[in-house]
């Protein structure tokens, strides 16, 4: 397609170009630079889900009581003891566990914060299997146990109390004192890394009327639908509810995580489309270039094609050119896109978001680069094909 | 003018060229300008579902509700003693407790969840005051009222309540077990708090959730809108004894429709900033655009440039001559992309409106558009300084002799 000559030849006239080729170049770079920071973060965000929907917790499904606001967090309807075993008691479910959410307000020397607390069973912890937490420090709740366990933030100066606590010591929660068993590594959100784990038992000690607000199941994946539509039937005579009536749903984890991906789908398109606009702006700015090129260097083109160039090889010489400034381009663009997220990752990091951090691959590298050439051989083809098409005695004949 | 006209011939000269340049500078400037308005208009139509007309009003709510309705599920709820204190104060017109609760409503055999906000008995109509709440059909409800509800404007409409059929003035409803009739049906209001929720006498909600005398939200009125901040701290000041608390360290928030407004519009600016900054990007390649084609230009008019100082003109002239002509290419694509950017985001915050439901017409920011053209002509005019520059510094003798 192309030989050595017209590639050295082309390489010789961006250098001899060298103003036009750098702000071809930047502008270029400027682009893929931009699309480069947010692809590596929204894939970084992806990543995260997907580490939340790999192992034990793909066979469990959540029942949750309809409402307003965010799903599953209004606290108006809930579930009895008896609706949990009517769960459990459904074909297909191997085993099925209530949870309680509650604000809670603890105090620590006349400061007040108000917490999400979080209580399971210990001996049926398929809720913590889902967030997949693991022990930083202490131990983790057991059946019987009079203590709490705290989100990381808890035993960091300055995040929630300017005092850390530790471990054995007492925090006062609605009032009341519990003894600190452990602490989880951090989740990588402001939000959980401060909640407060109870037991089932403890919870229905120390509030009065409580109810469970989730129900989790574990369930026999190979016929998921089926036995959501178990627990659905047996639920619904337990709540005396009519079909079609329910004021509860039951999701798989699948499910659940599937529409979270949605959202996040639709903001990560969306800001890459924008980002999209200032590539289209640069491709017009390459596209400029190369006609200026082909306008400067008609002459030449008449020159090579009266000594027996043919018109594929003046098109791929331009078309090499630009797809060459592309290149040039996604490298440097994707350089900087690394550094800018990376350190961006970094501060956001300390800043205590840590789930939101960038996710390279050898795809992301590869495919912006490749981005960047299609950009330049893009916007090069029609001053490509114009290069081509001249007609050298034209050309020629005019001083 | 000179130089304006010497600037237009060589932009037209170069056809293409300075086609493609305008075109690069006009989407990036369409972008930014379409971005903001739209972000405008999200903005206008996100408080006008706050119904914040209504000034002299102070709100009152306990500190940590979940992720509920507001005030709801909190730790140490409000009380109708708390209530009777704020009344005390000198400039406080009248206080009323509200409670906001989820419910399940049953008709045309559906179930739909939504809100149901108290309307304290015997005081129904500083409610309806504080609220603006007005007719639209039927009538509102009054002190004794059982078993009776008024609902909001969008709810009465079969295509948005999820009943798939409209509610009339009469229509029997089953509200959390509990038989209902609809007395009314509320004006629309353009807000959800309002027109997608369900009124009825505290009495009754109390039946139905059971919060005793706690109140989610106590809505003051203040006898006149220059009180409001002096109010707002004696309201603070009270609860704090009330409630024990220090300064600092407060479990309650007292706001005025002004400061639940600003954070919101503060969220809101921040996302408006974060995506104006990417689509400004596109500016900025557009600006790299002009520059290229400024070095170009001022490589082909060596001759030119050498034969004008042959004949006297001074290197001020010509860099102005350059300066003024990529101002020009910045302000030509400035314009048509301002025209653009306004029309999408006139066609876009009527579509916000739409999906909404408020009630506002898209409006055109003047002063975005003077910034914008002004911004254009200096972004052209900076892109221009160094081609401009170099052109002055030719040395016309070797200008005309290579």
């Amino acid at each position: 397609m192309i030989n050595k000559e017209s590639i050295v030849y082309s390489l010789r006239n961006l250098r001899n170009r060298k103003t036009r080729s750098l702000f071809t170049i930047g502008s270029i770079m400027l682009g893929i630079t931009t699309i480069f920071i947010f692809v590596s973060f929204g894939m970084g965000l992806y990543s995260y889900i997907e580490t939340m929907t790999s192992g034990s917790s793909m066979d469990n499904v959540m029942i949750q009581p309809k409402g307003i606001g965010i799903t599953g967090m209004d606290s108006s309807f809930s579930f009895s003891e008896n609706e949990l075993r009517a769960v459990e008691r459904s074909s297909g479910v191997y085993e099925a566990t209530g949870a309680y959410f509650k604000t809670v307000e603890v105090k620590k020397n006349d400061k007040v914060v108000y917490s999400f607390l979080i209580a399971y069973d210990p001996s049926s912890p398929l809720l913590m299997d889902v967030f997949e937490l693991e022990i930083l420090k202490g131990r983790n709740l057991k059946e019987g146990d009079r203590g709490v366990v705290l989100g990381y933030n808890y035993q960091v100066e300055d995040k929630i109390f300017s005092k850390p606590y530790s471990l054995n010591q007492e925090i006062q929660i609605n009032n009341q004192k519990f003894k600190i068993l452990g602490f989880y590594e951090p989740v990588g959100n402001p939000q959980d890394d401060a909640q407060i784990y109870f037991t089932n038992d403890m919870m229905k000690e120390t509030f009065d009327n409580v109810s469970y607000n989730w129900i989790i199941a574990k369930v026999d994946v190979s016929n998921i639908d089926r036995v959501i539509k178990n627990i659905e039937n047996n639920l619904r005579d337990e709540r005396n509810l009519e079909k079609g009536k329910e004021d509860f749903f039951v999701q798989s984890f699948d499910d659940m995580i599937e529409s979270y991906t949605t959202i996040l789908d639709i903001v990560i398109a969306f800001i890459i489309l924008i980002a999209l606009i200032s590539i289209l702006v640069s491709s017009l700015n390459t596209a400029n270039t190369m006609i200026t090129s082909v306008l400067e260097r008609v002459k030449e083109i008449g020159v090579i094609k009266s000594i027996g160039g043919t018109n594929q090889e003046i098109f791929s010489i331009f078309l090499f050119e630009s797809a060459f400034l592309g290149f040039i381009a996604g490298c440097l663009g994707v350089f900087f896109g690394w550094i800018f997220s990376f350190i961006g990752g970094e501060v956001i990091k300390s800043l205590g978001y840590g789930f939101l951090s960038p996710y390279f691959s050898f795809w992301l590298f590869a495919g912006c680069i490749l981005f960047a050439v299609l950009t330049g051989a893009i916007s090069g083809v029609i001053p490509a094909i114009k290069a081509s098409r001249t007609n050298p005695v034209e050309t020629l004949r005019y001083e | 003018m000179e130089y304006f006209l010497f600037a237009l011939r060589n932009l037209q000269r170069k056809g293409i060229r300075s086609w493609l340049t305008l075109l690069g500078i006009c989407i990036g400037i369409a972008a930014v300008v379409s971005l903001i308005s739209l972000g405008d208009g999200l903005k206008f139509a996100v408080s006008s579902q706050f119904g914040v007309s209504n000034t002299e009003l102070i709100t009152v709510t306990a500190g940590g509700s979940g992720f509920s309705a507001p005030g709801t599920d909190v730790v140490k709820p409000l009380t109708e003693d708390d209530l009777k204190a704020i009344e005390r104060i000198s400039s406080v017109d009248f206080a009323i407790p509200r409670n906001i609760e989820t419910i399940s409503m049953e008709f045309n055999d559906k179930l739909v969840f939504t809100s149901s906000t108290s309307i304290p008995d015997g005081d129904e109509k500083k409610l309806y005051e504080i609220a603006e709440l007005e007719i639209y059909k039927g009538r509102l409800l009054q002190e004794g009222d059982s078993n009776k509800i008024l609902i909001g404007n969008s709810l009465s409409l079969g295509s948005k309540n999820g009943f798939d059929k409209n509610l009339r003035v009469g229509s029997k409803v089953s509200i959390l077990g509990r038989n209902f009739t609809v007395a009314g049906i509320l004006k629309k209001q353009g807000s959800f708090v309002v027109d997608g929720i369900v009124f009825m006498l505290n009495s009754e909600l109390e039946i139905l959730k059971g919060y005793g005398e706690n109140a989610d939200i106590i809505t003051v009125k203040v006898k006149s809108r220059d009180l409001i901040n002096k109010t707002k701290t004696e309201i603070e000041k009270l609860m704090r004894e009330r409630r024990d608390v220090k300064a600092g360290s407060e479990d309650f928030t007292i706001s005025t429709p002004e400061s639940s407004l600003a954070q919101i519009n503060q969220i809101l600016t921040a996302i408006q900033i974060f995506i104006s900054i990417i689509a400004f990007i596109s500016i900025i390649i557009g600006a790299f655009g002009i520059a290229n084609t400024m070095t170009t230009s001022v490589l082909e008019r060596r001759k030119e440039i050498g034969i004008l100082k042959a004949v006297g003109a001074r290197n001020s002239q010509i860099f102005m001559q350059f300066f003024i002509e990529s101002g020009f290419l910045g302000v030509v694509g400035g314009v048509l992309g301002i025209t653009l950017g306004v029309l999408l985001g006139y066609f876009g915050t009527f579509e916000i409106n739409t999906f909404f439901g408020a009630d506002s017409h898209p409006k055109i920011n003047f002063i975005l558009i003077f910034f914008s053209l002004f911004g254009s002509f200096i972004i052209g005019a900076l892109s221009g300084i160094f081609p401009a520059m170099k052109a002055a510094k030719q040395n016309p003798v070797q200008a005309l002799t290579t």
